[in-house]
């Protein structure tokens, strides 16, 4: 025997606007929906009648629906039904007009209590915001660090500084501002702490790794490819980046966002990357330099001996006659350049 | 510097407007001229006799792009043998020698009969053409191999502008001293157009061949030594010269000239001090450096930049200056900044490194780059070669050395050695780098 059920009037992204308990009388649980005053559940929908329908739950709980002779019907499952028509409702979700309605009965299984094992809420949040202080902190050192090398007049400092500042906080500011805006339309709530971090956490994470690797790079002698290297970081950088942006602004699925934040910079790079190599591997006047130069401290490996080094000259005949071979195949007859 | 080869060669453009074809030999200017300065008149009457006697051994030599009637360059050419064989410059006739199919070539004599010209020697080193004119053999010129003294009088005469013939007066500087590549120089006006034009003594002896003037310099110009002309003729051939036997030959010349220049320069490089490092310096009396830096004294950090040339290159064809060798050394010291920041200064140096050049002549380099400990130090070498497409066993070499010992001084050297063999140009880069040294 049924005694009571619950008609949920739904907003944007699925939330319950408003719910209305229905207590049972007569024997029955059952109820009206329309514009007028007399409803149970009374719409604020141009596009519902005064009257609109009646929702009834009989005594195995099955739910009924029945359209009160109105204009546009009711819609459920994908059919819209008009006059006087019952018909049984399975998930629970019709629309009567323009708004969606969910009827939950005391039949409905309910899913068992999560057993919540992660910190309190306002916890959560302050890690959350400790997380991005760090971030923020470490890429300001990072553009403070990279300032303070580079500037040629040290009296010049305190300017440049300050307008690279303002330069890095302003256009992180419109990137979070444009996602934490993706998030409200997506989620109704900005997310700007989480689109913060991201962008601050993934750009200090890219420059000290970036830098770490530079030194590294140079201190052992390595000479690595620092067009590979770059565009490997600044892929996985950038793919981290636009996929947890994307999770938190946009009501796709994690995986899908997941795949979309990590093709699109992929592709973006690997063009650029692929653009680059071919137009190099075609320039008589490119030539690359895989080193950095550091202060003496910082040379952890010896050089090669002399006669070492000029014994590697032995292949570079070779190397050069491959080149030459590779861009009369490749490139037979390239455009006239003006250079010189 | 020298205005070489294309440069030389006036195009149609370059024509002043309602330039007659033929100019005067001397006009009202002259003759007044002659009255108002007694020594000139004789010489002028000397330069009208010189020119009356060269004026049948003259061609001008035209050059055309496919069938078009409207030529694309031109330059002068005289007669050295019997036969219809002229000497002309090798830059005035390379369009036509690399690219037969696109360029032909043909003469206008002062008679103004005309024909078709083939090139059969050329002498890329000392930009020389031995030219055949067809259905044309005045009578040669007389060549006199020794050099004329220095204030000799002296004459050229060619096809300036393509206003005519026209004889310009000079004298005869002599040999340049410094100069690798064997010139006379010229005091006198040699304008495009006059390329391939004799150069002339008091006795209508050609002296030497025009090749160049210093377009912003006033009457400095050269002339190729007449030996090297008659030397050319000697091992003229009786066939025209095709394409790819001119680049085989172009090759050889160009490697035969490197060898040249790097065993002028020998196996031990003379070094100058820079704050304690030992760094090549003039090579060779005709070797010309040139040291400069920012005078002001509040720089953090300071930079000699020294600049040497071997002005040893050689036109080969557009844009394609081989054959020559160039090195700079930047020079730093801070008081200053700290090591850090002065590496990172090291490191703005060395950034804007690559040579140009043509992509259809030159291939790309192919390196090896690797800290390497010099004389005294550690220092970051890069050692590239790249090869040219059209012509076999010849390369071009680039060094970059950058020292990595100094906490407050440091250097970065490049070294640029063109249209060399392969094993020479790499034995030189080991001469370079070997004669660093750090002597603090």
């Amino acid at each position: 025997m049924e005694t009571v059920m619950v008609v949920e009037v739904l907003g944007g992204h699925g939330r319950v606007r408003a719910r209305h308990r229905i207590a049972a009388s007569g024997g029955e649980v059952q109820c009206t929906v329309g514009r007028g005053a007399r409803c149970d559940v009374v719409l604020d929908d141009p596009f519902v009648a005064a009257v609109h329908a009646r929702i009834a739950v009989d005594a195995e709980g099955t739910v009924t629906v029945s359209d009160l002779e109105s204009v546009n019907g009711v819609e459920i499952g994908g059919r819209r039904l008009h006059g006087v028509e019952q018909v049984r409702l399975a998930d629970g979700v019709l629309r009567v007009g323009r708004t969606r309605l969910r009827v939950r009965t005391e039949r409905e299984v309910i899913a068992p209590e999560q057993p919540d094992r992660g910190a309190p809420s306002w916890q959560a949040r302050a890690s959350e915001q400790r997380v991005l202080a760090a971030g923020v902190a470490v890429s300001v050192a990072v553009t403070v660090f990279e300032v303070w090398t580079s500037t040629a007049q040290p009296r010049e400092l305190p300017t440049t500084l300050v307008a690279m500042l303002l330069v890095m906080l302003a256009l992180a500011g419109v990137w979070i501002a444009l996602w934490a805006l993706a998030s409200r339309v997506a989620f109704g709530e900005s997310r700007w702490v989480r689109h913060a971090v991201i962008v601050f956490v993934v750009y200090a994470v890219l420059s000290v790794v970036a830098l770490v690797a530079e030194i590294v790079n140079s201190a052992l002698g390595l000479h690595v490819s620092s067009t590979v290297a770059a565009a490997v970081l600044v892929g996985v950088g950038a793919s981290t980046a636009l996929s947890s942006h994307l999770v938190n602004a946009s009501p796709m699925r994690a995986r899908i966002a997941v795949t979309i934040g990590v093709t699109i910079p992929a592709v973006i790079i690997a063009a650029i990357l692929w653009t680059q190599t071919r137009n190099e591997n075609r320039s008589p006047s490119h030539i690359a330099d895989h080193d950095r130069i550091l202060p003496p401290a910082l040379l952890w490996r010896r050089g090669l001996p002399f006669d070492g080094f000029t014994a590697e000259f032995a292949d570079l005949r070779a190397r050069a006659d491959a080149r030459r071979a590779f861009v009369e195949r490749e490139d037979p007859s390239p455009d006239e350049d003006d250079s010189e | 510097m020298l205005v070489l080869g294309a440069a030389c060669v006036a195009h149609a453009q370059g024509r002043p407007p309602g330039a007659g074809p033929d100019v005067p030999d001397t006009g009202g200017e002259a003759e007044a001229l002659r009255q108002a300065v007694p020594p000139a008149a004789a010489a002028s009457t000397t330069a009208r006799g010189i020119l009356d006697r060269v004026r049948p051994a003259m061609i001008q030599i035209k050059g055309f792009f496919g069938t078009n009637t409207a030529e694309a360059f031109h330059g002068s050419g005289f007669a050295v043998a019997r036969g219809g064989v002229f000497i002309t410059n090798w830059h005035v006739v390379s369009d036509a020698v690399l690219y037969p199919e696109k360029y032909r070539l043909e003469y206008r004599a002062p008679t103004g009969a005309t024909g078709r010209v083939t090139v059969r020697a050329i002498d890329v080193r000392h930009d020389l053409a031995l030219v055949e004119a067809h259905g044309f053999a005045p009578a040669s010129l007389s060549l006199r191999p020794d050099v004329a003294i220095k204030g000799e009088r002296a004459y050229s005469v060619g096809f300036p502008l393509d206003v005519g013939l026209t004889i310009t007066e000079g004298v005869s500087n002599g040999r340049v001293e410094d100069s690798f590549e064997p010139r006379v120089h010229y005091s006198g006006a040699l304008n495009p157009g006059m390329s391939g034009g004799p150069g002339l003594d008091s006795s209508a002896n050609v002296i030497g061949v025009n090749v160049a003037g210093y377009r912003a310099s006033q009457l400095v110009a050269f002339l190729v030594p007449v030996e090297h002309a008659v030397a050319l003729l000697a091992r003229a051939e009786k066939s025209p010269l095709d394409a790819r036997r001119a680049r085989d030959e172009i090759a050889s010349q160009l490697r035969a000239h490197s060898e040249a220049l790097l065993t002028a320069l020998g196996s031990k490089l003379p070094t100058q001090s820079h704050h304690g490092y030992e760094l090549p310096a003039k090579l060779a009396p005709f070797v010309e450096c040139r040291a400069a830096g920012d005078p002001a004294p509040d720089q953090p950090v300071h930079v000699e930049r020294v600049t040497c040339d071997a002005k040893s290159s050689v036109y080969l064809g557009r844009n394609m200056y081989p054959g020559g060798l160039t090195f700079q050394h930047q020079v730093m010291r801070t008081y200053t900044l700290d090591a850090w920041r002065f590496a990172n200064r090291m490191q703005e140096a060395k950034a804007p490194h690559g040579t140009f050049g043509p992509a259809r002549q030159l291939a790309p380099f192919a390196c090896k780059q690797n800290n390497v400990e010099l004389n005294g130090f550690t220092a970051n070498a890069t050692v590239c070669l790249r090869a040219y497409r059209k012509l076999d066993g010849i390369y071009d070499l680039n060094v970059r050395v950058v020292s990595k010992n100094g906490l407050k001084q440091g250097f970065v050297s490049s070294l640029s050695l063109t249209g060399v063999a392969a094993d020479r140009a790499l034995a030189f880069a080991r001469t370079y780098l070997d004669a660093m040294q750090w002597k603090p």
